[in-house]
């Protein structure tokens, strides 16, 4: 840990007699006008400008400063409005320092249904890696940007839920599940792995990657007109959805044709021209719900070449609660009396049905979620109920408890859990594997390696592991 | 003062030393033939010490009867030379006590010197009387030289073959052994109950753990929590189980623990003191290579108490002018 | 910029404090002015569509803020003054008005406690 930060430290903060100058005229040169991290640095013309005062004075000015103890001007600008999030949110998928790991294979449509690949690291291949993108499935908080490409673990329970996807598709019924599990397992990645296999084999996916932008109160909301009980659009945050699964799922939106007339869009869009048009006809907030609505109407008609239909939202205690919006008579609103949230969970609890056979999978959350005690009480239910218990011996809500929600329960009556916890032994040990094979990770990989971090990271939680072996500098 | 001439006059009268025998017979003889007090009395004694000689020498010698100088009053007054004798030669000299129980031990080796011994090394640990300690017990300023050629009969006798030791012996070493033997406090060896479980106690700062160790595949559970999950540090979580990643057998066993008090730091480490001990129970030859790694010592520090005059345990106040 | 009730706020000013700039506009209000015209809480002054900037000013126009809500408070005032009551008194000599200590911390009295109040 300190290796790297003792020679920095030499190289820098010690310059020797001459070296000293040279260094600091050298910072003259090259004036760090933005912040170290900017990533947007050739936008603004005037940062290229040459200082105008000479390398001495500039020698006299630290120099000055030095001696007073004053808090040395390190130059340059403030970050832009934004540039900070942008910054803390972007993500880096490649890393060209790591190295090329031998024998990393991309995945095939047919690659994470077979158990055959169980204990396999394999690499996204670049036109999801784009689609995935788009979707924003990747989170900067995964460690994407320390490999030289995207690639990842294939688990058994991978491969268990994607079959049970693939059965549902036979059925043309949809698979609807909640994902949950302890801190770090890797609920966010099993869902990114069911994205990626639904983008390799044509699927239309609709990813809400944060529900808790829906509900926090953080985008445009207004009445849908017509509506009883009333609900709520969010017409930005939908617009931007509309744009993202038009983006995404673009060839195969060209490929289909509408066959209902949509009178009430802003656009005439006649029957029989491409699902790509409609899509693109959502140019304005104000008729982008419309537009959600018509598109979802089309691509959940039965038959005529429809593909099957992922539907998938992250951090789902978020969406179980009172939103932070209000009626016009200021009374709050329940997150399900929003549109895009209400869709959601219709198709979650199988009141909208998905005729063309696909998957609802909402996963549960850790870090930043909201204490819901209804959807703790459901889904132990749920797991209960998988573990065949009798319904009369179900969890029951506490006598006096207050805050328990119907609604919720109402949701999640019929979904399938799946409870996802720590990685098996043969898994950890490919997986570091290919950390040791990308550099990252120095150490012979044996059995007693593998078995240490394995019970350091609390049986195998693949996120504890990273933080074990791969970032022990952060702590 | 005059409990105590008595006191010394009765003990006196009680030991008899050999050597002197021959001399002090007659007077002793003499002094029965007085009669100065009844029969039926002889028994009595007002002593509070006892002698190692005494049963030896129970037949030869006999106490002698208590004084009653008032009854006898009268009697006494035609003898004009009469004096109590002491029993013991002893009492005439700096350190009775102690030169009687040396002559004692001399006795002792004496008769029993052609009794086999075993090597020190073999004899049973002992914690001996310092010298001062044993000033303190006899009440007498023994001599350091003295004390250390009394310490070497004493430690030959010890040395006797334990089977053949024959019944005095121990007794007579008695005074010469510390009250409180350390040796003799050894800790209970930890069973393996039937489920194969071992179950070592460590504590640390103010946390107790109790930790079962049992064969398994390395999996950690403590107070029902996944190692992940009880400790966020990653520094902790390999402080639980530093005992069995220092010997290399983190996946050999499984470890359910429950721990209590302290914070986070205390509770790890009072973890690796319990894991080590319920580790040693199953494999005692790893003792060397966990000592090594630091798991075997119990950490005796705790939080120094707060003074007065002081802002915590150290920390003065800040100097304020005036 | 965007113009509320002749006033010119910043584009990136969230709506709640814009709201909250005017004199007897506090947090409920504005939350419930807000809620009224379907502003989400984080809503900034650069977001909102001129509909809404015309409604959110007819709304306020209609409220007693500002001029209006300082008068009532001044008239409040001066009955106490005519009445010749202590309070009137106090607060015609800038003097804390309730009971407080006067030694110190009596900077906010000083400050605001007038018959022609201000603040």
């Amino acid at each position: 840990m300190s290796a790297p930060n003792c020679l920095r430290g030499c190289l820098v903060q010690r310059p020797a007699g001459g070296a000293a100058a040279t260094l600091l005229r050298h910072s003259t040169v090259m004036p760090a006008t933005a912040a170290h991290f900017s990533t947007s640095t050739p936008l603004h013309g005037n940062m290229m400008k040459p200082q105008k005062p000479g390398p001495k004075s500039k020698v006299l000015l630290v120099a000055k400063q030095w001696k007073k103890g004053k808090v040395a001007d390190r130059g340059g600008k403030s970050p832009l409005p934004g540039e900070r999030k942008a910054f803390r949110k972007r993500i880096l998928l490649s890393n060209n320092n790591a190295l090329p790991v031998e024998g990393l294979t991309y995945i095939g449509p047919g690659d994470l249904l077979d158990h055959k690949n169980v204990g396999k690291v394999m690499s996204i291949p670049d036109a999801a890696v784009d689609q995935l993108r788009t979707a924003e499935v990747f989170k900067p908080t995964q460690t994407w940007s320390i490999f030289r490409k995207p690639s990842m673990l294939v688990r058994s329970e991978t491969v268990d839920l994607l079959n049970r996807m693939h059965t549902a598709l036979g059925k043309e019924k949809a698979l609807r599940l909640v994902i949950a599990g302890d801190r770090i397992t890797g609920k966010s990645m099993l869902l990114l792995q069911a994205i990626t296999h639904a983008y390799l084999n044509d699927y239309i996916v609709i990813h809400i990657p944060e529900a808790q932008e829906l509900s926090i109160g953080a985008t445009e909301y207004a009445p849908v007109p017509h509506s009883d009980p009333v609900q709520f659009m969010q017409p930005n945050y939908v617009l931007k959805l509309i744009q993202a699964i038009r983006k995404a799922n673009e060839k195969l939106l060209a490929k289909m044709t509408t066959i209902y007339s949509h009178p009430d869009l802003p656009q005439n869009i006649p029957v029989s021209s491409p699902l790509l048009a409609l899509a693109n006809s959502a140019k304005e907030p104000e008729s982008a719900w419309i537009v959600f609505r018509a598109l979802f109407q089309e691509l959940t008609v039965k038959g005529h070449g429809r593909p099957p239909i992922l539907f998938s939202l992250d951090g789902l205690a978020h969406i179980m609660k009172m939103s932070e919006y209000r009626t016009a008579a200021f009374e709050p609103i329940h997150s399900h009396d929003l549109a895009l949230v209400r869709l959601f969970t219709d198709c979650l609890s199988g009141a909208v049905s998905l005729p063309n056979g696909g998957a609802v999978l909402a996963a549960m959350t850790r870090g930043n979620a909201p204490r819901v005690p209804s959807l703790d009480l459901a889904l132990s239910r749920r797991a209960a109920e998988q573990a065949g218990r009798h319904k009369n011996q179900l969890p029951q809500r506490p006598a006096f408890a207050k805050d328990y929600d119907d609604r919720v329960e109402a949701v999640l009556q019929t979904v399938e859990l799946l409870q996802l916890q720590g990685v098996s032994k043969p898994e950890a040990r490919s997986l570091m594997e290919y950390w040791a094979a990308s550099g990252v990770l120095r150490s012979l990989i044996d059995e007693a390696t593998v078995s240490e971090k394995w019970t350091l990271a609390g049986n195998g939680i693949v996120g504890e592991m990273e933080r074990a072996a791969l970032l022990t500098s952060r702590f | 003062m005059m409990a105590s001439s008595r006191q010394g006059i009765t003990t006196a009268l009680k030991g008899l030393c050999q050597s002197f025998r021959g001399q002090w017979q007659p007077l002793d003889r003499q002094f029965q033939a007085l009669k100065l007090s009844s029969p039926a009395r002889t028994t009595r004694c007002l002593s509070t010490t006892t002698n190692a000689s005494d049963s030896s020498d129970a037949l030869s010698i006999r106490a002698a009867p208590e004084l009653n100088l008032d009854a006898a009053g009268a009697d006494l007054s035609h003898i004009s030379n009469a004096r109590p004798v002491p029993v013991s030669a002893s009492y005439f000299s700096r350190m009775s006590q102690f030169n009687d129980s040396y002559l004692a031990l001399q006795k002792l080796i004496r008769s029993y010197q052609n009794l086999p011994v075993i090597s020190a090394a073999d004899a049973e640990r002992v914690a001996w009387k310092s010298l001062v300690d044993y000033r303190q017990m006899i009440g007498e300023h023994v001599k350091a030289s003295d004390f250390i050629k009394c310490m070497e009969l004493v430690k030959r006798l010890h040395q006797i073959h334990p089977k053949l030791k024959p019944d005095g012996v121990d007794e007579a070493l008695q005074p010469f052994k510390k009250d409180v033997q350390p040796f003799s406090n050894v800790p209970k060896p930890i069973p393996i109950d039937r489920f194969g479980r071992a179950l070592g106690v460590g504590k640390r700062k103010s946390s107790v753990a109790r930790a079962w160790v049992v064969e398994g595949t390395g999996e950690v559970q403590i107070n029902g929590k996944t190692l992940a999950d009880a400790f966020g540090r990653v520094h902790d979580r390999e402080s639980a189980v530093w005992p069995l990643h220092a010997t290399g057998r983190t996946d050999k066993y499984n470890v359910w623990a429950l721990v209590e008090g302290g914070g986070t730091t205390g509770q790890a480490e009072a973890l690796t003191l319990a894991v080590a001990k319920a580790l040693l129970a199953h494999e005692p030859a790893l003792k060397p290579a966990l000592r090594r790694a630091g798991c075997v010592t119990r950490d005796p520090r705790r939080v120094e108490r707060k003074k007065h005059g002081r802002v915590k345990a150290r920390k003065m106040p800040a100097w304020v002018k005036r | 910029m965007v113009f509320i009730l002749g006033v010119n706020f910043h584009e990136q000013k969230l709506v709640k404090k814009a709201l909250e700039t005017f004199y007897a506009l506090g947090p409920q209000i504005s939350a419930r002015v807000m809620a009224k015209h379907y502003i989400h809480p984080r809503a900034k002054m650069g977001t909102l569509p001129p509909k809404t900037v015309t409604a959110l000013t007819a709304e306020l126009s209609s409220m007693t803020i500002e001029s209006e809500a300082r008068k009532i408070v001044q008239d409040n005032i001066k009955r106490l003054r005519d009445m010749g009551t202590y309070r009137g008194r106090r607060h015609a000599m800038g003097l804390p008005v309730r009971g407080q200590n006067t030694r110190t911390q009596i900077a906010t009295a000083k400050r605001l406690n007038k018959v022609e109040r201000a603040g």
